[in-house]
């Protein structure tokens, strides 16, 4: 099946080319033929989006002016609630729970229009980098089967790249929305903290946490973005963005940090970058070498934040209000914890939950969390300095393509250093674009486009140029 | 810096989790090896006099009042409780 963008889909049903019926029968049969080997998916909304779609033809039927994601199917990440429908993070100590509430970011997509197919997986509270960590399953990529698609939002980036839906949501605190985008040839968007509500998305690391699209083309992410986008009252930290003007490429200042072309990055990957760098050069950009002199200790600090704030987030699954409890199992309070929590939570929850355990402990907490904290204004600090520069950063998105199956799956470290170039920007919340740029060895790669805080508008012009010099 | 048996257990009990002991062995291990890591951001000098994430994000807050969710968010809440009496959530006791 065609993979359709949001334009098409709207001009097909306003032309009625297609009912919406039609559409959503088509896509749900996309999801029926391949989801078995590709396992995007945890579950299908089948009954619910086909009731939806006929309200749409309904609506076409009687001559009203369809709203801008009228009919176009979306895929949510697991981690986002969505009122009457399990969402389990990808965990077993949530394998029962129902949603008693929708995020607003959901929510915003369904007063658009937009119909949700379904939830995908994730590794587990959206703590990975391949969806190997799921309680349900592991998913594969669509170019290549014996890979893996990226995590956390691997479910979500494998879905649009198999054609299972237009668009779809993940969510991003080192990498989980860029990297898989990366991994499986699509467009993704890490939007600044603060774009989006996060109100129902699950926590992980509150701080570094943001919900943002993931799509086939630039336009479509751009668009689900701007339905999401926002002030909520429901989330403190949300804002409303400014509007930008775009920019065109004549002038326009492209730093390229010198720590992100280094060692450890597959040359291949290097040259494509610089291949298309080449390119937007001679389209009148200027290109300047800048240098971030904390970033080689962003992951670092990244793994001592994230965790410390992982290991309070985690607290609430003590198997009293809801979720996995063993409540029947167990002699008193202190054991009803101990053992709902020992058998609902895999094995990378566990990890980080003692690691931030420990960097947030009396006696371990000045050398570690702390340290970890000025290391992460320090970053905040290089990242200021160099937009006085240069307008945004180009960079690969990760130092390699989509890597095996199991790879590294033994050594949680070689694991956490496949987000070393997208933490950064979750530590200084930055917003960043990640595009496929072609291939190597026949899989995808991605390139990211950082920007000062609350440019998504420009980002997405830079990236809409980045297309045109590419086709 | 070394990680022990001792602190792993003292750990798992602050967090809350029953470890297995495989599950001891493998995060010590685990442990040692991503605390080496990390480590070397106290490689790192930070001036001391540098202000810690001063955030220039401000919050927007809300009104501080108390808002009716609905019922049907009451009830979905209610049936998830593990255990409950009436409409009260129902848990072992917490002083013995």
């Amino acid at each position: 099946m065609e993979k359709l963008t949001i334009k098409q889909i709207h001009q097909d049903l306003v032309n009625k080319k297609i009912s919406c019926q039609d559409l959503i029968k088509q896509y749900l049969s996309e999801i029926e033929k391949f989801d078995g080997e590709i396992r995007a998916l945890l579950e299908v909304f089948k009954e619910e989006a086909l009731a939806e779609a006929k309200l749409v033809d309904e609506k076409i039927k009687k001559g009203e002016a369809l709203k801008s994601l009228d009919g176009i199917p979306v895929i949510i990440k697991d981690n986002l609630l969505y009122a009457g429908h399990h969402c389990s993070a990808g965990s077993k100590v949530l394998e029962n729970y129902v949603a008693p509430y929708t995020a607003t970011a959901v929510q915003k997509l369904k007063e658009a229009g937009a119909i949700i197919l379904g939830r995908s997986n994730m590794d587990e509270f959206a703590m990975g980098s391949s969806t190997e960590n799921s309680a349900y399953g592991v998913t594969k990529n669509p170019y290549d089967l014996e890979r893996v698609p990226g995590g956390s939002s691997g479910g979500s980036a494998a879905a649009v790249a198999a054609n299972f839906c237009v668009a779809s949501l993940g969510s991003d605190t080192g990498g989980s929305i860029r990297q898989p985008a990366a991994f499986c040839g699509v467009v993704g968007l890490k939007p600044t903290y603060g774009a989006v509500s996060r109100y129902g998305l699950m926590a992980m690391s509150s701080s570094l946490d943001q919900v943002g699209p993931m799509a086939n083309t630039l336009a479509d992410t751009r668009e689900i973005f701007e339905a999401i986008m926002g002030q909520d009252e429901k989330d403190a930290t949300s804002k409303e963005l400014p509007t930008l003007r775009e920019k065109t490429l004549k002038g326009l200042k492209i730093g390229l940090p010198k720590e992100y072309f280094a060692k450890g990055l597959d040359p291949q990957i290097e040259k494509n970058i610089l291949q298309t760098i080449e390119k937007l050069k001679q389209a009148g950009a200027k290109i300047k070498s800048v240098s971030l002199p904390s970033a080689e200790y962003a992951l670092a600090a990244y793994y001592l934040i994230m965790p410390a704030e992982v290991s309070s987030n985690l607290a609430r699954f003590d198997g009293m209000r809801y979720g996995l409890s063993l409540k029947d199992q167990a002699a008193n309070l202190i054991d009803v914890y101990k053992n709902s929590r020992a058998q609902g939570f895999g094995s990378e929850a566990k990890r980080r939950i003692i690691l931030g355990t420990f960097s947030l402990s009396s006696g371990y907490f000045d050398a570690y969390y702390k340290k970890a904290l000025q290391v992460q204004e320090l970053i905040k600090q290089d990242f200021e300095k160099v937009f006085q520069e240069v307008d945004c950063l180009i960079t690969p998105t990760t130092p390699t393509v989509a890597f095996k199956i199991g790879e590294k799956n033994n050594d949680p470290l070689q694991m956490y250093l496949s987000d070393i170039y997208t933490v950064s920007v979750n530590l200084a919340g930055l917003p960043a674009l990640s595009l496929p740029n072609g291939l190597v060895d026949k899989m995808p790669v991605g390139l990211q486009i950082i920007g000062p805080h609350f440019t998504e508008h420009f980002l997405f012009s830079v990236g809409e140029q980045i297309e045109k010099i590419n086709k | 810096m070394t990680i022990t048996q001792n602190l792993i257990d003292h750990l798992a009990n602050l967090a809350k989790l029953q470890l297995t002991a495989e599950e001891k062995e493998r995060y010590l291990k685990d442990l040692s090896s991503i605390l080496a890591y990390v480590e070397t951001i106290q490689k790192l000098t930070v001036k001391q006099e540098l202000k810690l994430t001063e955030e220039k994000t401000v919050n927007n807050w809300r009104q501080d009042m108390v808002s009716n969710c609905g019922e049907q968010i009451k009830e979905r809440i209610k049936e998830s409780f593990p255990d409950k009496k009436d409409n009260l959530l129902k848990v072992k006791g917490v002083f013995e």
